[in-house]
């Protein structure tokens, strides 16, 4: 465990809950590291008649307005006295606690997969 | 079968798929023997030709194994209040990084970047997104997380109130919070929540920058939006009428879900 950097710590509140994670900046550095492609500027796309198209994160509203917030705060970020380049790295978040069944057993994983037409 | 559609005013309904998945999982190593569930992060600026998560913690699941009102009350606190410290610890690093950025090499630039992080989509049903966002799920006069629309009209058509105010929410759950800890008793804090739906919860998703500072985003950031179209409080699968954001039907469509 300690290997892949997962770390355990106790969350107290009354009662002690152990919580195991890994740091998300340490995961970042992984992931970006192993890759072949990034992309590192998000992009609207409009069709000919000037609807936006929406396709995925990187022309999403929430993405370009704050790509636009982070590109102004650190247009002139320098490190060790040379310009660096700046750039909005997206994370998207997922957990859901939501019970599908509880049936006292020692494990569940389930699945539900829907497509409607 | 209509479980997700598109209810934008003027748009016509459309269907799409959508997919759940959910995992729960034994920490059989704790001695208790402590169900959790995992909280999971992907980069979208990483392009791999496939929707890779990465898990990041496994979360606690706080059960009540009382019928007593009050207790069950008590332990819906606790479970809010260790969500909330359990983002926090997965922050630590993060909000700085948000404000400031943080060196990375990336495939490509000779140079290292600086990555500032943002967040773009928390995807999750509407139980989870009540309790990210430190907001009442039941019993709340204000049922949806986005806007301000009063329960009498959240099940009619379209939108019928403002946004909610990011800034103004956070003010007041961190008045909140002041009143629980100092215990300055129930009627001071229902006059400090008043009809906003507000727990005495801060969300730690708040430090983050461009959540509350900035664009401020925090409202926006979630998958699901409850429509205010043919949703029925009683129905058990609250997911029953949702707009599905682009980023979350990306998830879906783009490419084949793998999970790690």
């Amino acid at each position: 465990m300690s290997d892949l950097k997962w770390r355990v710590t106790s969350i107290v509140n009354g009662v002690a809950f152990e919580f195991f994670f890994r740091d998300i900046m340490d995961v970042a550095h992984d992931a970006f590291g192993k890759v072949q492609q990034v992309q590192l500027r998000g992009q609207r796309h409009t069709a000919a008649d000037g609807t936006i198209l929406r396709s995925n994160s990187f022309d999403s509203d929430v993405y370009l307005l704050q790509e636009a917030d982070v590109l102004k705060i650190h247009a002139n970020a320098v490190h060790n006295g040379k310009r660096i380049e700046p750039f909005a790295m997206a994370v998207q978040f997922f957990s859901d606690a939501t019970l599908l069944s509880w049936n006292g057993s020692k494990f569940l994983s389930a699945c539900i997969c829907v497509s409607c037409g | 079968m209509a479980l997700g559609f598109c209810c934008v005013p003027g748009s016509r309904p459309q269907f799409m798929a959508l997919t759940w998945t959910c995992e729960f999982l034994l920490l059989s190593w704790f001695s208790t023997g402590n169900y959790a569930y995992p909280i999971r992060i992907r980069f979208p600026n990483i392009i791999t030709g496939k929707v890779q998560w990465l898990t990041i913690g496994y979360i606690p699941i706080i059960k009540s194994d009382s019928e007593d009102a009050a207790k069950k009350a008590r332990v819906r606190v606790l479970k809010d209040a260790v969500f909330q410290r359990c983002l926090a610890v997965l922050m630590h690093r993060f909000v700085p990084a948000s404000q400031y950025g943080e060196l990375m090499t990336i495939p490509g630039h000779e140079e290292p970047v600086l990555a500032v992080l943002l967040v773009v989509l928390y995807a999750t049903g509407q139980p989870e997104e009540r309790r990210v966002l430190g907001f009442k799920l039941s019993g709340c006069k204000r049922p949806c997380s986005q806007c301000q629309v009063f329960k009498n009209e959240a099940a009619c058509r379209g939108p019928k109130a403002c946004v909610r105010d990011v800034l103004q929410h956070v003010d007041l759950q961190l008045d909140d919070a002041e009143a629980l800890e100092e215990n300055v008793g129930t009627a001071s804090m229902a006059q400090i929540e008043g009809d906003s739906s507000i727990l005495a919860i801060v969300p730690a998703l708040a430090a983050v920058h461009g959540l509350a500072t900035g664009p401020r985003c925090l409202h926006q950031i979630f998958g699901f939006d409850l429509l205010h179209a043919g949703w029925q409080p009683s129905f058990p699968f609250p997911a029953c009428a949702m707009f599905v954001h682009s980023e979350w039907r990306a998830c879906c469509f783009e490419q084949t879900c793998s999970w790690m």
